[in-house]
C-alpha cells in the first residue's frame, strides 16, 4: 500500500515542480467550513441514560480537529509531530424531551451555556476512535490528553441543542453559536460575530445497539464543524504587510 | 456435559473481554443538498422542500478517511468529492416545526478522486441552482480525469429537519458493492454501512439554489459487540 503512495507522490512530484502550491484540501473548506473533525471525538455527561439526559446533566466534549480553513490555515493538522484538540465544559443539560413526528420519534435537549478551548500540543496523546477510546471517562486520559498544550482558541458555546430521531432509520444532529473570545490565535478570528457550531449527533441506542457502538460510558460521538461566522473577518496588520499583499 | 462445556467455553470467551464496542469508519465528508425532479431535470416543486416525488440530491468533499482507505488515499495530492443520487421522496409529514421524509430504496452514493487542480484536476464547483453546468459533473469528474473509487446502494434513506432551530439530519443504510477501492473493504465489511449527515442551517455560504450545508460520514457498527457478564448471567441465558 506504500508503494502505491510512493509511485503516485513520485509521478505528481515531477508535474508539481512547475505548478504553484494551493492549500491543502481547499475543496471541503469552499463550504463556509472554519474547523472540521470527523472520527474521533465523544461526548459524555454526568447524569445520562438510554438517549436522556436528565436536567443538570453536566456534559463534556472532547475531539481531535482534522481540517482548519482560512484564516486558521497556518495550522496543519497532517503534521505528524502535532495535534489539535478541542474540549467543550459546562454544557448543562436542560432535559431531553420527546417529540412524537410522523414514524419517527425525536429525542431532543437543550444545554445551558458552555465553554471550549483548541489546543495544539506535542507529541500526539489523545486517544482516538481506534485506539479505542477508554472506557468510563473521565480517567487516565479523558479529558487530560484532549486538553494539553498550546490554548490557540477559547469561547463560549450558546444555545446548543442536540436532537436525535429514532423511527425506521435512526440519525441525530447538534447546533449551538460559538463566540471566540481568547486564545494565541484569537487576533486571527476577532472580528468574527457569533458562527454555527453544528453536526452529526449519533447516540448509542440501545435496543439494537446499530447506530453508534460508542464505548462504555460515552453518551455520543459528534462530527461536525465550526462555519465561518457572517461577518468578515480582520486581522490586525502592519503597513507592510498590508503593501506586501499588492507586490 | 456437552452443554456445561459449551457454556465454559463461551464463558472463557466473553467474560474476559470488556465492552470494546467501537465503530468502523469509512469516511467524513462536507458539502450541499439540493432537490431535483427525475433524472435530475428541474424541481417540480421548488416553493415545497422535498415534496413526495422530489428527489433529493448532495454533493461535496471528502474531509478523511478511515483505516480501510487512509493508507490509500493522500489528500495532498488528489481532491476526493461524494455524489449521493437516486432517492426520491416517498413519504412526507409535519408536526410542531418538524419535517420527516422517507425515500424510496436503492438510491446510489459514489465517493470519487481527481488530481488536486495544481497537478492538472479539475476542481470540483457548486455553482449555482443545480443541477448546472459544473455540479454535480465536476464532483463526479465527468470530464474524464478523476475516477469513481467506491460506490454502494442505498436504502432506508430518512430525513428529519427541524425549522424552529433549522437544522436536521439524514441517516441511511449503504452496501458498499463498486468501485476499484472495492478490494480494500473486506468482503464481509461491504454491507451493513451507515451513512448520515446533519443538513446544516442557512446561512451565507450556501451557494443559491442549493438546500443545506452537510456534514457527514459514513461508518460502520462494531460488528462483534462484547459486555461484561457474571456467570449467572452466562448461565441464565441457557436456561
Amino acid at each position: 500500500m506504500t508503494t502505491r503512495k510512493i509511485g503516485l507522490a513520485a509521478l505528481l512530484g515531477l508535474m508539481s515542480v512547475f505548478s504553484f502550491a494551493v492549500p491543502a484540501m481547499a475543496g471541503p473548506c469552499d463550504t463556509g467550513t472554519l474547523i472540521d473533525w470527523d472520527a474521533d471525538a465523544f461526548a459524555y455527561e454526568s447524569n445520562y441514560a438510554n438517549l436522556f439526559s436528565n436536567p443538570a446533566s453536566n456534559m463534556t466534549m472532547v475531539g481531535v480537529i482534522n481540517l482548519f480553513c482560512a484564516p486558521l490555515n497556518i495550522l496543519n493538522p497532517q503534521d505528524p509531530n502535532k495535534e489539535y484538540t478541542f474540549i467543550f465544559l459546562n454544557l448543562i443539560s436542560q432535559g431531553t424531551t420527546i417529540i412524537p413526528v410522523g414514524t419517527s420519534t425525536i429525542f431532543d435537549t437543550i444545554y445551558n451555556q458552555g465553554i471550549f478551548f483548541i489546543y495544539e500540543s506535542s507529541p500526539r496523546n489523545a486517544p482516538l476512535a481506534t485506539t479505542p477510546m477508554p472506557a468510563n471517562p473521565p480517567n487516565a486520559t479523558v479529558p487530560l490528553n484532549f486538553s494539553d498544550g498550546n490554548v490557540l482558541l477559547s469561547g463560549q458555546l450558546n444555545n446548543f441543542e442536540t436532537t436525535v430521531v429514532i423511527g425506521s432509520s435512526e440519525s441525530g444532529n447538534f447546533r449551538g453559536d460559538y463566540r471566540f473570545t481568547g486564545g494565541s490565535l484569537f487576533n486571527l478570528v476577532a472580528g468574527q460575530t457569533d458562527g454555527l457550531f453544528t453536526g452529526i449527533w449519533c447516540e448509542p441506542v440501545i435496543a439494537d445497539g446499530s447506530v453508534c457502538d460508542v464505548q462504555e460510558g460515552y453518551s455520543a460521538h459528534p462530527d461536525g464543524k465550526f462555519d465561518v461566522s457572517a461577518a468578515t473577518p480582520a486581522a490586525n496588520s502592519t503597513w507592510g504587510a498590508i503593501k506586501a499583499m499588492y507586490r | 456435559m456437552k452443554r456445561t462445556a459449551l457454556l465454559l467455553l463461551g464463558a472463557l470467551l466473553v467474560i474476559p473481554m470488556t465492552a470494546s464496542a467501537a465503530d468502523e469508519f469509512l469516511l467524513g465528508f462536507t458539502g450541499f443538498d439540493y432537490e431535483t425532479g427525475p433524472g435530475g431535470t428541474a424541481d417540480p416543486t421548488p416553493s415545497v422542500q422535498l415534496q413526495v416525488g422530489d428527489y433529493y440530491e448532495a454533493v461535496g468533499f471528502i474531509t478523511s478517511f478511515g483505516p480501510l482507505l487512509d493508507p490509500w488515499t493522500d489528500p495532498s495530492l488528489e481532491e476526493y468529492t461524494i455524489f449521493l443520487t437516486g432517492l426520491p421522496v416517498t413519504s412526507r409529514s409535519f408536526f410542531a416545526g418538524y419535517l420527516d421524509c422517507a425515500f424510496a430504496d436503492n438510491g446510489r452514493v459514489r465517493y470519487y478522486s481527481d488530481l488536486i487542480p495544481s497537478l492538472g484536476g479539475t476542481p470540483a464547483d457548486y455553482g449555482t441552482n443545480p443541477r448546472n453546468l459544473v455540479a454535480p459533473s465536476t464532483f463526479t469528474d465527468g470530464d474524464g480525469t478523476g475516477m469513481m473509487r467506491l460506490g454502494g446502494d442505498v436504502d432506508h434513506f430518512h430525513l428529519v429537519y427541524n425549522f424552529n432551530n433549522n437544522s436536521g439530519s439524514w441517516m441511511a443504510d449503504v452496501t458498499l458493492d463498486e468501485g476499484d477501492y472495492l478490494p480494500y473493504i473486506p468482503v464481509q465489511q461491504r454491507a451493513g454501512w451507515i451513512l448520515g449527515a446533519e443538513a446544516g442551517p442557512p446561512n451565507p455560504t450556501i451557494p443559491t439554489g442549493y438546500d443545506n450545508q452537510i456534514q457527514g460520514e459514513c461508518r460502520i457498527p462494531d460488528s462483534t459487540p462484547t459486555e461484561i457478564q457474571s456467570w449467572g448471567a452466562v448461565k441464565a441465558l441457557y436456561r
